[in-house]
């Protein structure tokens, strides 16, 4: 097993570089005056953290009645929604029809809502920052 | 024996199956495979017990007359109580043997393929859940004369998450074939993972290259030793249980002398594609794809990755080798499908649609939505591909597939699928295994349940290949024919090489659309001499020795023939 440090890796500049530019968006969102603010539509998470992530997965995990889950290969930092992985199939399963299911981010009235894009649920992400796809996205 | 009643302790089963066999008289050589029966073990007892369970009255039975199953199900004669390994707390509350049976019941007729073809018997005339569950099985056969249903099994629920969330597998990184279990014992390389220490090239040469018959593990000697000490040592050395353990090797690859190594134990993932090759055939690009398992959520992007190298190389013809895809993801395989025939030839059409019992109607009786057909889905879906992404298509109007009797249900399903589109599917080498059907693995009071509860269908409405897909020349009478050539695997060609005999026939046959070989002879005796073909796996004492397939899907592999006891 080798031993883990910490290098500027190529990737680790990218990502830190991702996270102050996303910083300094977020600045400028609570920036925004109070109009804009309330306008509506698709968002992205302004914080990619690990620890942000986590919050919600805990929000998506309650609104599935799940204990536990993990999020697919979408970016919810760089596109409006974000997927959560099916339970893992057992070496059994081998003509599983499980699928992600997918969440799309949307603002309303400055609050961050995840809608199940199957069930139309909508899941209230509390206290979770988001920022409307500007133009062009 | 009833599989289901082998299966009760998948766990002992899944240990003793990866082992090699000591030599204990007869059988060993022969051309039947043998299987000494193991007796099943009582099951571990997973549930944390009720102090004083509170006796409840027991269901009532009528013939033909079912209550909903979610009126019996979690009500558990031994309630569980706590959180199993993914944190979800156990459901269970008390209940009666009784209630157990009557859910089975009640669950079969709600969502078993052939409910209407399972005799209905009074559950309280069983006394154990997996004594009646082997009765809740349609008893016909199919054309060929084995069973209508070969994939009817249970397993602990505790077994079924700790395999679902395991870590990857300690090992080299090498698929061995275990041409012979007892003496003179034949271990053959079949296939080696890339970027493992199996295939590592840094030393000059791989250590482990397909074909190569292990000679010596750690001094001993692997064809003839036979003393229970020398065995422990070949599977400790074949099979290391821990990652960073060090073995040594001899072994002899295919035409060369032999050859020592040390070699050190990694966790190893299987790789869903596991090379690529793009082949030149006068002056045309035809591409080469070694893809193993559909199932786990890498396969979306492995998959995709390796179509978009064909697109970008411009192939003209595309070779599927699924000789040892066993399945998976049945997203991923309409994937695939998409990326093979492209949009004009799928838009709009059915990858597969999932049919269910006719009680069940237009809903999945599983879960209760509409059953709407699985498209030929264009994008990425979020496994591991990000959910949107349009994939690459090739627009292929024909398409070689590679398989063995190990190529098997969404890889089957792949085939089904772009044949129901009109798309050609050349098959070369052996029958398919025979898999149509799927199950949502259920759990009750601590034992998951399987039972086919869907039959997959093309666009064409056609499912019906319980017997596999065959090469039209090959000698199966009962498969569906696909056109084609049959070809038997030979460990002694490298995958992916224009010589390997399955992807030669291929070449042959696109340039010709003939076959370059003569029917081969079904390859049941095992190969001391010669080409290292592939044979039935042998086995004695309990010991049922292969390590190709996971031992979870060696054990689904084994099952579909009932009359092979273990």
């Amino acid at each position: 097993m080798s031993e883990l440090k910490l290098v500027a890796t190529p990737t680790l500049l990218r990502t830190m570089s991702a996270v102050l530019s996303l910083s300094m968006l977020a600045a400028c969102v609570h920036d925004i005056p109070s109009d804009a603010s309330r306008e509506n539509g698709p968002a992205l998470l302004v914080d990619g953290s690990a620890e942000n992530l986590d919050r919600v997965k805990h929000f998506l995990a309650r609104s599935m009645d799940r204990a536990h889950i993990e999020l697919g290969a979408d970016d919810p930092t760089l596109v409006p929604r974000v997927s959560v992985l099916p339970a893992r199939p057992g070496s059994l399963e081998n003509r599983s029809p499980a699928l992600p299911v997918v969440f799309s981010i949307s603002l309303e009235n400055d609050i961050c809502i995840a809608t199940n894009t199957k069930s139309g649920k909508e899941v209230e992400l509390t206290d979770i920052a988001c920022v409307l796809v500007s133009h062009g996205e | 024996m009833p599989l289901s009643a082998r299966l009760r302790s998948s766990a002992s089963l899944i240990l003793s199956a990866a082992f090699l066999a000591a030599c204990s008289g007869g059988g060993g050589g022969g051309g039947t495979p043998t299987f000494t029966p193991t007796p099943a073990p009582t099951p571990a007892p997973t549930p944390t017990p009720t102090p004083t369970p509170t006796p409840t009255p027991s269901p009532s039975y009528s013939q033909g007359v079912f209550q909903a199953a979610s009126s019996f199900a979690d009500r558990c004669e031994m309630p569980r109580s706590g959180v199993d390994i993914e944190g979800t707390p156990f459901p269970d509350v008390q209940g009666s043997l009784g209630d157990e049976l009557f859910w089975l019941r009640s669950w079969t007729n709600e969502t078993y393929l052939w409910n209407d073809e399972v005799p209905d018997q009074n559950p309280h005339n069983f006394s154990t859940t997996p004594a009646y569950f082997e009765e809740l099985i349609t008893p016909d056969i199919t054309a060929s004369g084995a069973a209508k249903d070969n994939f009817h099994f249970y397993q602990s629920t505790e077994d079924y998450l700790a395999d679902r969330n395991s870590a990857p597998r300690s090992g080299y990184g090498a698929r061995f074939a275990i041409l012979q279990s007892t003496p003179p014992r034949d271990v053959r390389v079949r296939y080696t993972e890339p970027d493992s220490p199996a295939s590592d090239t840094t030393g000059g040469e791989a250590p482990f290259q397909r074909g190569a018959r292990i000679l010596e593990i750690d001094g001993v000697d692997v064809i003839n030793a036979n003393s229970q000490t020398a065995i422990d040592t070949l599977n400790n050395g074949l099979f290391p249980l821990n990652a960073g353990e060090t073995h040594s090797f001899t072994v002899q690859d295919v035409g060369e002398s032999s050859r020592t190594f040390s070699i050190t134990s990694a966790d190893v993932s299987q790789a869903p594609v596991n090379r690529t090759r793009i082949i030149d055939q006068n002056g045309e690009k035809v591409g080469y794809i070694l893809f193993n398992t559909f199932s786990p959520f890498s396969s979306e992007k492995a998959i995709a990755d390796a179509m978009a190298e064909m697109a970008d190389a411009g192939v003209s013809d595309l070779v599927l080798d699924f000789r040892y895809n066993g399945g998976g993801l049945l997203a991923v395989a309409s994937q695939l499908g998409y990326m093979v025939a492209g949009g004009t030839a799928t838009n709009g059409k059915t990858f597969e649609l999932l049919r269910f019992n006719a009680d069940a109607g237009n809903r999945n009786p599983v879960t209760g939505e509409v059953n709407n057909p699985i498209p030929f889905y264009t994008t990425g879906l979020g496994f591991s591909l990000a959910s949107g992404v349009p994939l690459d298509t090739l627009g292929l109007n024909r398409v070689f597939i590679l398989s063995t009797g190990n190529t098997c249900s969404a890889s089957e399903s792949v085939i089904n699928s772009l044949a129901g589109v009109d798309v050609e599917v050349i098959l070369i080498g052996d029958t398919t295994c025979g898999k149509p059907y799927g199950f949502y693995p259920t759990g009750n009071c601590g034992t998951t349940w399987y039972t086919i509860q869907f039959q997959g269908t093309n666009d064409k409405g056609f499912g019906d290949y319980a017997d596999g897909f065959t090469p039209t020349n090959g000698g199966s009478a009962f498969g569906v024919k696909q056109p084609g050539c049959a070809v038997a695997d030979n460990l002694n060609f490298e995958l992916g090489a224009t010589n390997e005999p399955l992807l030669e026939a291929a070449l042959h046959y696109r340039m010709t659309g003939t076959c370059n070989t003569a029917v081969p002879e079904p390859a049941l005796q095992p190969q001391q001499e010669g080409p290292a073909q592939e044979v039935v796996f042998l086995g004695q004492d309990g010991a049922l020795a292969t390590t190709d397939l996971t031992p979870a899907q060696e054990i689904e592999r084994t099952s579909r023939d009932l009359t092979m006891p273990y």
